[in-house]
């Protein structure tokens, strides 16, 4: 999601964003240990703390290429340099093993079609959806998010209009991390565990779910984030648990095969 | 109102523009002519701010406004209308007219102007929920001049509207843009074009630029009278 | 003349034979005997390492207090090979080379004495590992002992703790797709219809992996008894957790290999009433605190764990073996005293071997997870 917006806005492939969802993870482990378990004010923590981390990254490590004129895919390295570092101060604060999360939801369970949901899936999906509708809404009509697509569909342009081209793109990194980090929480509470390693798989997934839903596309990663989910789910359970990845990647480069530019992906234009 | 004093423009290296000074009053069209190459572009994206001068300066309405970023130069009203239209591709007509009044803050304000370019330019409000990438040349410049138009111009800078464009099509823009001159006579027009025969027809002054520098000016009348430009432009235009 | 000069020889003669018998009768003390001991003094296995030389230290002091081996006092040689199959191969070469070593103490992982084993084989050395618990490394090799129980031994607890306790008849289990994790299983699932169970589900993830609600969910629906976690502690904790996540209050029962504080602290709330298995009384079991009061008092030493004592007995069962055989040369017949030992009295539990020569027991003690803490479950209850 996040990752698709970014890349969406500045045609960089952000790797930080992986590190970005694990410390939302740790952060809002830490502000539930400080403030107990409030879910909301976590996740206001974790939002407002790693949109500004989002924000440092584009300052420190994105905004001096794009200002030389690099060629975009350094982004890609210098944004994975940051992830790397990312991990790393993480591992020194909160040590590099697996931290378990508290209960933050009343353990209710319900039956429907005969499918058991527990209390924690409903919040969670439901609050995984919102951000999503919520995030694609204000692109679709907020005055920032119209302006996030301008610059994406062409900066120059978009700076003629009065566009603070600087500015929405650090705000795209503000919201993006802020999303990103909002999704480790989730995960967190979902599956119960903070890890510094937790974000290598998460941003290559990001990664891929961008890929395969059509690169640029908010709602083609939204797509793709639920087809890697229910192609490992399925994967696992008629296959191998063992292997899911395997077969998660080899259903990557089958989509690449077929659609080189994502199932809802146009091809990628160059732009003048 | 803009007043270019002796600016110079290059590209690393590579020197675009070299030494021009230019002045635009308040209700004149000045035509900026020049062919492939000359430097007509590099001078208008100095003004709104793409580009930043190597030396010289740039005065709008007394203010020096060399080195500000385009959004600052958009807030003063200042709207460059780019070569190639540079319309959104895959925003609808609407979108792109909002667009281009992003820093109009009143609902009404941006309501009027629309209205004000879909009476210009009807075309625009049959397609206002098309992508503008999917329209033709003709009604992409036509959205392109009707964007510029909603951020309430003071300096409207054209460049190349013609480009293009089939003849039909190029002299119904040139009217259009005669016509907005005409409705707000407090606003003032650069443009930049190669197809003197027609600008030289809506414009009140002009200036012949050649590989960075301007080498004739004049009104439009001496323009279309001068030898040279009749060579070098005009009987281009005709024979082509 | 000629007699009194023969009969002063003699009788000097016969002085001289006397003081030298008397010399090497009485007063000269034996020489002593090295055990060698390879541990992992540093490294990531440093706590166990220490248990290793705390353990066995404490045994040659009671040792040489009652007189020794066969009446040779004992040294302990300790080599620290830092967890590291290759150190542990030239600490063994050097206790080869050396003079009046007995026999060998550790090295630690499997990996290491499996370096280490050949070395000393040569050197007609019996290696005996405090940690190992391959049942292949004393099938395979003639002089190496371990005191940890095997698979063997220990695949028994769960099932035995199922059918006598739980009552249960049906079984999901789910491992880590390791030799351990496999071959854990697969002892388990050879035996499950001994115990009057039946494996609905046998599922396994690859170490590393944190989301196992997919595999939970098709566990569960097959609506097991228990749950069987062949994990380790952290796989196990999260699985735990997000069993409970999900509705589930099957009893979970994990291996040894989750009883560490981190369990706990990932499993928190959910990890309450997990079940694991200890092959020694527990440390809050009436027993274990009597000899841990006995141990810092005797030896001066902070605590008294696993290591200590399987250090501790093996010093005190070699002693046994050699008194039994009488020598130092006979390494077979040693070799053998050890493979026949049976309820040999430990400092903890008694001792027997197989006739594989590997440890046997069918004593377990259950342990769970009651608020934060793993306890007995007897003292618990
Ligand atoms: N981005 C750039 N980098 C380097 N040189 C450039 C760049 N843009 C323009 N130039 C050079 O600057 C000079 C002036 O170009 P400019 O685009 O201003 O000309 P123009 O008068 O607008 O021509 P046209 O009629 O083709 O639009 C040309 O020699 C051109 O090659
Ligand atoms: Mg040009």
């Amino acid at each position: 999601m996040g990752f698709s917006l970014v890349f969406s806005v500045l045609r960089i492939i952000n790797f930080s964003y992986g590190s970005i969802f694990m410390l939302g993870a740790f952060v809002g482990l830490t502000v539930l240990g400080l403030v107990g378990k409030s879910f909301l004010a976590a996740f206001l923590a974790v939002v407002v703390v790693l949109g500004f981390v989002g924000v440092l990254v584009e300052r420190l490590v994105v905004r001096p290429l794009r200002e030389k004129g690099a060629p975009p895919f350094l982004a890609l390295v210098s944004t994975l340099g940051a992830s790397i570092f990312l991990q790393a101060a993480a591992e020194v604060i909160w040590g590099a093993e697996v931290r378990g999360y508290p209960i933050l939801f009343p353990q209710q369970f319900y039956t429907v079609a005969g499918a058991r949901i527990s209390f924690t899936e409903v919040v969670t999906l439901l609050f995984a959806i919102g951000l999503m509708v919520g995030l694609q809404a204000y692109v679709k009509w907020g005055k920032m998010g119209k302006a996030m697509r301008a610059v994406a569909q062409d900066t120059q342009a978009a700076a003629l209009m009065g566009v603070n081209v600087n500015q929405v793109i650090t705000f795209v990194f503000a919201v993006g991390s802020a999303m990103g980090a909002a999704g480790g929480l989730l995960t967190g509470t979902y599956y119960g565990y903070a890890q510094p390693a937790m974000g290598f798989m998460v941003g290559l997934k990001g990664f891929i779910a961008a890929i395969v839903g059509g690169m640029g596309s908010v709602a083609g990663a939204g797509l793709g984030g639920f087809l890697i989910g229910m192609t490992e789910a399925l994967g696992g359970a008629y296959i191998s648990f063992d292997y899911k990845e395997v077969i998660l990647f080899s259903v990557l480069l089958l989509v690449l095969l077929i659609r080189p530019s994502g199932i809802l992906g146009h091809s990628i234009r160059e732009k003048v | 109102m803009l007043d270019i004093r002796d600016l110079h423009v290059g590209y690393g290296s590579i020197k675009a523009v070299e030494g021009i000074s230019l002045k635009v009053a308040a209700g004149e069209i000045v035509v900026l002519l020049g062919s492939n190459g000359a430097g007509k572009s590099t001078t208008l994206k100095t003004v709104s701010g793409l580009l930043t001068p190597s030396r010289g300066e740039i005065w709008f309405q007394d203010e020096r406004i060399d080195g500000l970023p385009p959004h600052r130069v958009t807030g003063r009203h200042i709207i460059h209308c780019p070569e190639g239209r540079r319309v959104f591709p895959e925003m609808t007509v609407t979108e792109n007219l909002e667009m281009g009044a992003y820093v109009e803050r009143r609902r009404s304000v941006v309501k009027e102007r629309m209205a004000l370019v879909f009476d210009l330019f009807p075309r625009l409000k049959e397609r206002a929920s098309q992508p503008a990438g999917t329209m033709s040349g003709g009604e992409q410049q036509m959205l392109a001049l009707g964007r510029a138009l909603m951020g309430g111009p003071r300096l409207l800078l054209l460049d190349e509207p013609s480009l293009g464009l089939a003849p039909a099509l190029v002299e119904s823009i040139f009217a259009s843009i005669g016509d907005i001159s005409t409705a707000d006579k407090t606003m003032g027009i650069l443009l930049a074009e190669q197809n003197a025969a027609e600008a030289l027809e809506i414009g009140d002054r002009g200036y012949v630029m050649e590989t960075g520098r301007l080498t004739i000016s004049g009104t439009a009348e001496e323009l279309r009278r001068d030898e040279t430009v009749q060579r070098a432009y005009l009987g281009a235009a005709v024979a082509g | 003349m000629r007699s009194s000069t023969g009969k002063i020889i003699a009788m000097a003669l016969i002085a001289v034979f006397a003081f030298s018998l008397v010399l090497s009768g009485c007063a000269k003390p034996k020489e002593e005997v090295i055990l060698g001991l390879i541990a992992p003094l540093t490294g990531s296995k440093a706590d166990q390492g220490r248990q290793f030389k705390e353990g066995a230290e404490a045994a040659v002091k009671v040792i040489n207090e009652e007189g020794g081996i066969l009446g040779h006092p004992v040294r302990l040689e300790i080599i620290d090979d830092e967890g590291r199959p290759e150190n542990a191969a030239n600490a063994a070469s050097r206790l080869a080379a050396m003079d009046g070593v007995i026999a060998v103490v550790g090295p630690s992982s499997t990996a290491s004495v499996s370096a280490a084993a050949p070395i000393l084989q040569d050197a007609g050395l019996i290696l005996w590992s405090p940690a190992a618990s391959t049942g292949s490394l004393v099938t395979e090799n003639q002089l190496v002992y371990i005191i940890a129980n095997p698979i063997s031994v220990y695949a028994k607890y769960m099932p035995a703790y199922a059918q006598e306790t739980l009552g249960a008849t049906k079984v999901a289990i789910i491992n880590v797709s390791d030799d351990w994790g496999r071959n854990v299983t697969n002892a388990q699932l050879e035996i499950l219809d001994d115990y009057g169970l039946e494996a609905v589900e046998v599922t396994s993830y690859t170490q590393g992996d944190r989301e196992f609600r997919s595999q939970i969910t098709a566990m569960m629906a097959e609506n097991p008894d228990v749950l069987f976690l062949n994990c380790h502690y952290t796989e196990g904790a999260l699985i735990t957790k997000q069993t409970r996540d999900l509705g589930y209050d099957v009893p979970i029962l994990v291996q040894a290999t989750c009883v560490y504080p981190q369990f706990l602290e990932i499993a928190g709330e959910q990890g309450e009433g997990v079940v694991s298995f200890d092959s020694y009384p527990p440390s809050d079991s009436a027993i274990r605190q009597e000899k841990t009061a006995w141990w810092k008092e005797t030896f001066g030493y902070a605590d008294f764990e696993t290591y200590h004592i399987n250090s501790y007995d093996i010093v005190m069962m070699y002693k046994y073996a050699f008194e039994e055989v009488g020598n130092f040369d006979d390494v077979e017949a040693v070799a053998e005293v050890i493979g026949n030992i049976s309820g040999f009295q430990g400092i903890l539990v008694e001792r027997t071997h197989d006739e594989n020569r590997l440890p046997a027991s069918d004593v377990f003690y259950p342990i769970v997870v009651r608020d934060g803490a793993w306890v007995s479950l007897e003292t618990g209850q």
